[in-house]
């Protein structure tokens, strides 16, 4: 993210819905108009070279925040798809960093990091998981939780999905259909590590039929260690 | 416009001792887009070089000279059809951010930082590289979250850098996939004995996506 030679095409963008003459696709000197996503877009062709300082934070931002979400995609396409978007256009990936960019970085620019407490990987209307807590011990990671059965939207047949993330080598092992919500239990068997490793862990509920999902709770940071 | 002055002359014709290279007197032969030409020598610098430059003549060769002996792994590894550069310069830009140790004037390449290929699959876990007979044998793990159906039959690609001698040593470096969880690989004859270091990564088998690249250890000393 340094003030480098890097060149980026200039995405100005602006929604163009018909007109007296229709939509326009195709090229106009610097302007070139397609259909995407369901609508009509027109956009100037260029290069930019430079930016100002607070658009350098912002790719700082960014570049942080993609390199969160992207080894744990799988998990938040499942999280992110069915709850409300503000634009028909968006997919799961862009709520889901839509709503971490802003969660996540922290600190002043150029110093800025990662607050993994605040990373939200799935939103919607089931109750969260009461209780969870995780574990480590030779290996496996346990979590466990309270079915609290009595909630009026909560219901057996619900499951958990799990995540633990490395911040050391940007990787993710993460279960997508894990225990019932009554078995209390589940468990993430670590591959085996030579130095020391920092695991951030996740976890939330998702319906049988896989469209309702209850936010995700950061159950806490784990140290694996030799001993 | 100010023009430097340079007198160039093209070689007709080749003669019968080869193509001409090299200085001829006060002139330079070399090739240049498929025509020999002889150049005049360039005058002597007589600026004074400042540090930052000094620095850079030093460093990106060794990062350049360094990948170049991987080439072939690079083109796999680094293939991005979005990225504007082509794959040898990405990878050189991203290694000289990230893998060049030290300062001026002594730099140095961090093994263990080095990467051949960029990609959304998964990696290698837990690599491990054990001396065995005439060669190494090279072992990953497949953690119990994974689809081994869906992931099982990427082709493991074998990356070895001889470092005493600063080559690298011929092998098969596309002859396991990730489901064979090891492989054993024979080391040519010449760099026996030598500090050799091992990379991994995988490919899925129409070639579309691929690992990040992981250091997986080294032998000998």
């Amino acid at each position: 993210m340094s003030k480098g030679s890097v060149t980026l095409k200039l995405f100005v963008m602006g929604i163009n819905n018909g007109g007296p003459g229709g939509p326009s696709i195709g090229k106009n000197k610097n302007y070139v108009s397609y259909f995407r996503m369901g609508q009509y877009i027109t956009r100037t062709i260029g290069e930019i070279t430079s930016w100002t300082e607070p658009q350098y934070e912002n790719q700082m931002r960014m570049g942080l925040t993609t390199a969160f979400l992207k080894p744990v995609k799988q998990f938040t396409d499942v999280g992110f798809r069915y709850c409300s978007k503000p634009k028909s256009t968006w997919g799961a990936y862009t709520m889901a960093l839509s709503v971490n960019r802003k969660a996540i970085t922290t600190g002043i620019y150029p110093n800025l990091d990662i607050d993994f407490s605040k990373a939200v990987l799935s939103m919607g209307d089931l109750p969260v998981p009461k209780n969870a807590e995780v574990n480590l011990t030779d290996s496996i990671i346990k979590f466990s939780w309270s079915a609290e059965l009595e909630h009026a939207k909560a219901d057996e047949s619900d499951r958990v999905m799990c995540v633990a993330y490395f911040p050391e080598n940007g990787q993710a092992l993460t279960v997508l259909s894990g225990a019932k919500r009554t078995e209390e239990e589940q468990t993430i068997v670590l591959t085996s590590f030579t130095e020391e490793m920092v695991i951030e862990t996740y976890i939330c509920y998702i319906s049988e039929d896989r469209k309702r999902v209850s936010n995700s709770v950061y159950t806490g940071q784990l140290l694996w260690s030799k001993s | 416009m100010e023009q430097k002055l340079e007198i160039m002359a093209r070689v007709a014709k080749i003669g019968p001792l080869g193509n001409l290279r090299g200085k001829v007197g006060e002139g330079v032969a070399s090739k240049w887009r498929s025509l020999t030409v002889i150049k005049s020598l360039p005058a002597k610098r007589t600026k004074k070089q400042r540090k930052k430059r000094l620095s850079q003549q030093l460093s990106l060769p060794l990062v350049s000279g360094f990948l170049g002996k991987f080439v072939h792994e690079i083109k796999i590894g680094f293939d991005n059809r979005l990225s504007k550069l082509p794959a040898f310069q990405t990878a050189v830009k991203y290694n000289f951010d990230k893998a060049l140790l030290g300062t001026f004037p002594q730099f140095s390449i961090d093994y263990k930082k080095v990467v051949f290929s960029l990609g959304d699959r998964e990696i290698a876990w837990a690599g491990k590289v054990v001396e065995e007979g005439d060669g190494a044998r090279i072992s990953w793990e497949i953690p119990q979250t994974s689809k081994i159906k869906l992931v099982g039959e990427d082709i493991a690609n074998l990356v070895i850098f001889n470092a005493t001698k600063d080559l690298r040593p011929g092998c098969e470096w596309q002859v396991s996939t990730r489901a064979d969880l090891s492989f054993y690989t024979r080391i040519q004859r010449d760099s026996w004995g030598d500090n050799l270091h091992f990379w991994l990564f995988f490919t899925s088998p129409d070639g579309k996506t691929r690992s990040n690249s992981q250091y997986m250890g080294s032998i000998g000393t």
